[in-house]
């Protein structure tokens, strides 16, 4: 009886015929779907993508990305000026901007985002928050005050050329201080921000609920409504845009989306994401310590396979651990990695050792920005290195277990990545070879790398203000990189979100925000 | 006095009760221990692993501030103290508070698992019934087999079946969630039939049971497959047959015979087999919480396993192991009820 | 009608043997991505069903998968019954403090879902095909237990057990004569259930991610890897279904008893 209604299914699947509005109306609400939902609404205590995409659409920073690059312009801030040794910024606050309860912007208001993460005994300071970002980040910033009705100045211990495009992100971005006032720790519920969307409800796992900002001070939003509805099954979430039930989506798998392709219905926003995919050696694993050994596992990986296999085309290959277009990135056209099995095998054949034990591959379950899939990925590096004559063993774990391991160097190969921050190289390479990042059970550098003259580029790198400079100090730092390796760039992953057709004015980020402040609709 | 039937029923009962109770003691004890013991025995600390790039200094005092710095028997203390005054703590993940969470997810499992259950016996019950009526082999094969569909077909499989048959070709359901956003939310009990039904409004009843028709169809398959398996049980027994022969003889009606002596009997053996898989209908209700986004406790709770979300799995996994215990007590309490002699044969294992 | 059901029998395990066989033998090797140049190709001569996403015959993965969940439901099957047994020889001729022990433990056991019960033991152990045997077989071990027990205690103190006993039967010609061959049957649909039971929890256990090795064949595994190509090549989604299907269809079908 199965069969049969498993066999019909299948047929009608083929043939199934899909149920969009073709009314022709624009909609008064907007939905988009995701695979989780947001964890928290506090822009100074998030760091998962869905939370902070919903504040993308009630807040704001003094700084924003202009849309699609990495330069920095003006937004709440008309203008700002940073002093010639780079300790000072002074930001001059735009006039006539509200926060979503009235509170207008002005010094004083501004000051309460930074102050509250600057200082320790502030009382929106919650103890059970972590604050990373500030640490991360912000760390320069000694002092930050008014000086004047409308202009606040930040002070910082130490010049650090990203400290500008740190305050675009959305640790930085404002909320209001009459709300903490009014209702104490449940601001972390209940974002007020300026931005174009404003927040109505939540309602976990299943919606929040936006309405459009009357008040906005730029251009008004396209929909009375936003809502950013969590769907965590990704083929029931693409069978509801089918259906015309949701407007646009993110996370789906590439292999997903194939149908769509031809879809005239359908819009693929997809491009590289500020992300790197990696797999790294653990300095605690002693047969894999030696560069040779560590080059001729490197020559043995098909990454290209992975993109096309396991991503479907949806990713390019990482020739470095910096997406393509950072600071550092050396112009030559050689890559440091190549893909020569051959000449792997001929390395390893001398080194018999290694096949005595079969070599450990730690891997996750859980599909990540920079991994949608590090299951098959783990699978398709497992059967390029055993082309090699080696033997790997995959060892699987759930998310956090991984990260338990990865953070100890309890492995010899591991899987894991990075999703960048605020667009500058530092976040990446201070984030994997600095030996400050290498302390256990909260590494960032797993591979627990450390190495004096990479430690001394690393600090150089962020205290330089020159351009041109800082190039050629990250381009010697990924030098020193090239030579140990102590990880494997394999692939900076595409993030890609689906849109109906009708949908005008959305644009994919660098940062990966999603903005939905400029988005419109057009009948087709 | 020689105490009366009635009275020794009674006496039994209490009995029973209070057997019952200790035991639901017992098993708050040693589960609580367990769950404690699991969480502190797994590698790693909560609070570190939520963060991206965790400064130990800040994470240290968050742990202090969590009371996760204390020795462990004062921890478990105050873990056993404050379930039972209602104080769950709050989720690292989300920062509210654990109770308001499940306050608004175990509603929706809730609402979800006792339709599933209560049509599951309905289909289960109809299935028996007919392949008892239908005399031809193919007919009865063909009634045993459907009812028999929770147990051959998986669950999730069984769920994109039904998403794209009843929401993608027939377009009759949604295919996810609890409700639709075009409508406000009935607010109250967080139950939406009864919320619906209090607000007076048909339009959000029609909307709730749109979107509870598959997850409920879908579930309830498997207490369904389970009632139609002991109640085919019970029949092929062939002393159900010479009891039928015995009322018959007596003169007793078709139907006075089967709505109440053999539903009687059957109905202990019903309730046990509901009651004792209670457990596994949890496990089918995370499956189906997965497939149809249904915001339940099933998928909360395996989530915070994953993201090791310490008092939300220390409290929900407590509530749930003493839910299911409670259910599955009441179900023995129910058939002992209904039939006495049920008691000599089963087990007393609670 | 006992005659489909003895054919349904012999099917089931001709069915059950034909998915073991896959453990051994399969036409092409279902771990090597041999073919991803063809991947997606759909079913040809040379490949009955075809290539998956990651360029393997889909036929032997299938093939294995199936002798996969069957050998690790079996397994998990006999060690159920195992343990079951184990504790009801316990509870039944131990001391008298074990008589109240087991079944108390037993009435907790009960009431944890056994999908936590994988959950938690993946954390704590590498998630693998044993953790996952054995979580599903400890799992059920209440279910076991309990209809064990009241089959034993139906059993023994029925008449004509006692009627053997006073004539003076030894204690192994009771249990090998007397009970086991009326026990049988109900034993049967006891493991029938069971295996039914084992076989949906691990692969739903798998399609949840337990399963250690990605690569691992096991038809919810399966499920699970393929579950992205839904729409560009549904048979993959399909087949390791239908197989599961059929393979509980055809054990449930199959009647034990004898009347």
């Amino acid at each position: 009886m199965s069969v049969i209604i498993a066999a019909a299914s299948q047929i009608f699947m083929l043939t199934g015929c899909s149920r969009i509005d073709e009314s022709g109306k624009t909609p008064d609400t907007f939905v988009f779907a995701r695979g989780s939902d947001a964890q928290k609404l506090d822009p100074a205590d998030i760091d998962d993508g869905e939370s902070v995409n919903t504040l993308a659409q009630i807040c704001e920073g003094l700084v924003r990305f202009k849309s699609g690059t990495l330069d920095i312009q003006p937004w709440l801030a008309r203008s700002y000026t940073i002093s010639k040794d780079g300790l000072t910024y002074t930001f001059e606050l735009r006039e006539g901007v509200r926060f979503h309860d009235g509170t207008p912007l002005n010094a004083e208001t501004a000051l309460f985002t930074f102050e509250r993460q600057l200082d320790t005994t502030h009382p929106a300071h919650f103890l059970k928050a972590s604050f990373q970002y500030w640490k991360n980040l912000f760390q320069e910033i000694k002092t930050v005050r008014a000086t004047g009705p409308m202009t606040i100045e930040f002070k910082l211990s130490e010049p650090n050329a990203s400290i500008l495009y740190s305050l675009a992100t959305f640790p930085a971005w404002l909320i209001s201080p009459l709300a903490f006032e009014s209702h104490g720790e449940a601001i972390v519920r209940r974002p007020i921000g300026t931005g174009p969307y404003r927040f109505v409800d939540w309602k976990p796992n299943q919606a929040i609920i936006l309405e459009k900002n009357q008040d906005y001070w730029g251009s008004e939003a396209g929909f009375e409504r936003l809502v950013m509805r969590t769907i965590p099954d990704n083929t029931v979430r693409l069978l509801e845009l089918k259906a015309g039930k949701i407007h646009a989506l993110d996370g789906l798998q590439p292999a997903e989306l194939a149908e769509l392709f031809d879809n005239k219905q359908f819009t693929i926003h997809a491009q590289p994401g500020m992300n790197v995919g990696y797999m790294a050696f653990s300095n605690y694993a002693a047969r894999l310590r030696s560069p040779a050994i560590r080059h001729a596992i490197a020559m043995a990986i098909d990454r290209k396979a992975i993109v096309d296999l396991a991503l479907d085309g949806f990713a390019i290959v990482a020739e470095y651990p910096i997406p393509p277009g950072f600071l550092g990135e050396p112009d030559n056209s050689q890559p440091p990695i190549v893909h020569d099995p051959d000449a792997a095998r001929k390395i390893l054949n001398e080194h018999p050792d290694l096949l005595k034990r079969p070599i450990e591959l730690h891997t996750f379950t859980a599909p990540r920005p920079y991994f949608p899939d590090p299951l098959k990925i783990a699978s398709l590096i497992r059967n390029d290195l055993e082309n090699v004559n080696l033997k790997v063993e995959i060892i699987t774990r759930d998310f956090k277990s991984h990260l338990v391991a990865a953070r100890r160097g309890n492995f010899e190969l591991a899987l894991l990545g990075w999703s960048g921050d605020n667009g500058d190289p530092d976040n990446f390479l201070a984030t994997f070879f600095a030996s400050w990042a290498a302390v256990e059970d909260s590494a960032t550098n797993i591979s627990f790398y450390k190495n004096k003259a990479m430690d001394n580029l690393l600090i150089a790198g962020r205290q330089q203000t020159d351009i041109n400079q800082r190039q050629k100090t990250y381009e010697q730092a990924l030098v020193i990189w090239a030579r140990d390796l102590p990880l494997i760039p394999l692939i900076h992953t595409e993030q890609i979100v689906v849109t109906r057709s009708e949908v005008t004015g959305f644009q994919l980020q660098r940062t990966a925000n999603l903005f939905f402040g400029p988005v419109g609709w057009q009948s087709l | 006095m020689i105490a009366t039937k009635q009275e020794h029923k009674f006496n039994a009962l209490l009995i029973e009760l209070a057997h019952k109770g200790v035991m639901l003691l017992l098993v708050f004890f040693i589960a609580s221990a367990v769950i404690f013991t699991a969480v502190n025995l797994v590698p790693g600390d909560p609070v570190s692993l939520r963060l991206k790039n965790p400064d130990p200094e800040r994470v240290a005092a968050i742990r202090a501030e969590l009371g996760l710095d204390e020795p462990l028997i004062n921890q478990y203390f105050h873990y056993i103290t404050s379930f039972v005054r209602g104080n769950w703590g709050d989720s690292l993940i989300t920062g509210q508070t654990v109770r308001e969470e499940i306050g608004e997810y175990f509603p929706a499992t809730l609402e979800l698992a006792l339709l599933a259950l209560f049509l599951g016996v309905i289909l289960g019950l109809g299935a028996a019934f007919s392949a008892q009526w239908f005399k031809s082999g193919l007919w009865r094969n063909t009634a045993l087999g459907l009812g028999a569909l929770g147990l051959t077909v998986p669950i999730f499989w069984l769920g994109f079946l039904f998403i794209v048959v009843g929401s993608l070709w027939l377009g009759w359901f949604p295919s996810g969630g609890r409700f639709d956003f075009t409508l406000p939310i009935p607010q109250g009990s967080g139950f939406l039939i009864f919320d619906s039904l209090a607000a007076g409004r048909l339009d959000m009843l029609r909307v709730t049971f749109q979107h509870l028709a598959l997850p409920v169809c879908c579930l309830s398959l498997y207490p369904a497959a389970l009632v139609c398996g002991v109640l085919q049980a019970r029949f092929s027994d062939p002393r159900l047959h010479t009891l039928l022969r015995a009322l018959r003889a007596k003169g007793l009606s078709e139907s006075r015979i089967w709505l109440i002596h053999i539903l009687r009997l059957l109905g202990a053996a019903v309730i046990t087999v509901v009651g004792t898989n209670f457990g596994a209908l949890l496990g089918g209700a995370v499956l189906t919480e997965s497939v149809f986004s249904w915001p339940g406790m099933g998928r909360y709770l395996v989530e915070a396993v994953l993201n090791r979300d310490l008092f939300v799995v220390e409290n929900g996994l407590l509530l749930i192991i003493l839910l299911a215990y409670l259910i599955i007590s009441t179900a023995d309490l129910l058939a002992f009820l209904s039939n006495p002699t049920v008691r000599r044969h089963s087990d007393s294992a609670s | 009608m006992s005659r489909f059901s003895t054919i349904f029998e012999y099917a089931t395990w001709g069915a059950l043997c034909l998915s073991l066989v896959g453990l051994f033998y399969t036409p092409y090797n279902p771990m090597e991505q041999d073919f991803r140049n063809l991947a997606f190709s759909s079913a040809s001569f040379s490949h009955w069903f075809g290539i998956d996403g990651l360029g393997r015959d889909f036929g032997s993965r299938l093939w294995r998968g199936s002798g996969n969940t069957a050998a690790m439901a079996l397994m998990a099957l006999s060690l159920n019954f195992i343990i079951a047994s184990f504790l009801l020889f316990i509870e039944q001729s131990g001391p008298r403090f074990l008589r109240r022990v087991i079944p108390l433990g037993i009435g907790i056991w009960v009431a944890v879902p056994v999908l936590f019960i994988g959950l938690v033991m993946m954390v704590f152990l590498k998630p693998s095909a044993g953790t996952l045997i054995i979580a599903v077989s400890l799992g059920n071990v209440p279910l076991a237990f309990r209809q064990l027990r009241i089959l034993w205690i139906e059993q023994r103190n029925a008449l004509y057990v006692l009627a053997t006993e006073i004539l003076g039967a030894g204690r192994r010609h009771l249990l090998a004569y007397t009970l086991w061959p009326n026990l049988r049957p109900d034993l049967m649909g006891l493991a029938k259930l069971i295996l039914a039971i084992c076989v949906l929890e691990l692969s739903g256990l798998a399609f949840l991610g337990l399963i250690g090795d990605p690569d691992f064949p096991e038809l919810g595994a399966i499920l699970r890897q393929n579950q992205a190509y839904l729409f560009r090549n549904p048979m993959l989604v399909a087949w390791p279904g239908l197989i599961l299907s059929t393979l509980l269809l055809l054990v449930h079908l199959s009647k034990s008893r004898s009347y």
